[in-house]
């Protein structure tokens, strides 16, 4: 079962959330920043849900964190914003957050849009493996390639007279 | 009826799924004592543990349940 970081500080969002995808995902719920990134220090999760807007550490504060944490910047990061945002859903778009889900939240959307964003995560990591597998294989032709010319350069026969 | 007692293990455990912010875990453990319920359960401890975790507060329920174990061994 592939794992959901939620980070809001508003209860009756996380109750929502907790309520539309505990039958789907394994849940961890915090109510603030500072938990989330005690908990990303020692923990793996395929997604993290961020609220935008809470008291201490606001969610692109905390998304600056996780992009400086080795072990959890490649967490896809979903933002839960109110539909005014415009300007820090920009930010961020060009900071490289996955996507955005609007409040107040639906259902169907909320369930679309975290299904994709983990479908869009598991082929690029699949590519990824894929990119690295056809890259040493190219390494080790390449190798060969020389390795053949190398032997052929060195090459000493009747037929060339030794040369 | 099967009996489930606020027990140091049933404690330790809620303890353990807080420290891992399993909240779908300790509301289980919650849902098992409430379901097979011990007569002389701790309703005070209990209403308190689920207080905190219907709050998402994971350190308080860890620290209540460390002082009551404390308190146990004493």
């Amino acid at each position: 079962m592939k794992s959901i970081l939620v980070v809001d500080d508003a209860i009756t969002n996380l109750k929502f959330v907790e309520s539309v995808l505990k039958d789907s995902y394994k849940l961890i719920l915090v109510k603030s920043g500072e938990k989330a990134l005690q908990y990303l220090e020692t923990n793996q999760v395929d997604l993290i849900l961020l609220d935008l807007l809470m008291p201490d550490l606001d969610g692109l504060q905390v998304y600056e964190r996780i992009q400086t944490m080795e072990q959890a910047r490649k967490i896809p990061v979903i933002i839960l914003t109110a539909n005014a945002d415009v300007e820090n859903e920009i930010r961020c778009l060009k900071l490289g957050v996955a996507d955005f889900i609007r409040k107040p939240f639906v259902p169907e959307v909320m369930k679309n849009r975290i299904d994709r964003t983990l479908q869009l995560e598991e082929l690029t990591n699949k590519l990824s493996e894929k990119i690295k597998e056809k890259t040493a294989q190219v390494e080790q032709l390449t190798f060969e390639i020389i390795s053949t010319i190398a032997s052929m350069i060195e090459a000493r026969d009747s037929y060339t007279k030794g040369n | 009826m099967e009996i489930v007692q606020l027990d140091r293990e049933w404690m330790k455990k809620v303890s353990i799924a807080c420290q891992e912010m399993d909240i779908l875990k300790a509301d289980a453990l919650m849902q098992e004592v409430a379901e097979k319920r011990h007569e002389e359960a701790d309703e005070d401890l209990l209403g308190q543990i689920r207080e905190y975790l219907y709050q998402y507060d994971y350190d308080d329920v860890i620290a209540l349940i460390h002082k009551r174990l404390a308190m146990e061994e004493v």
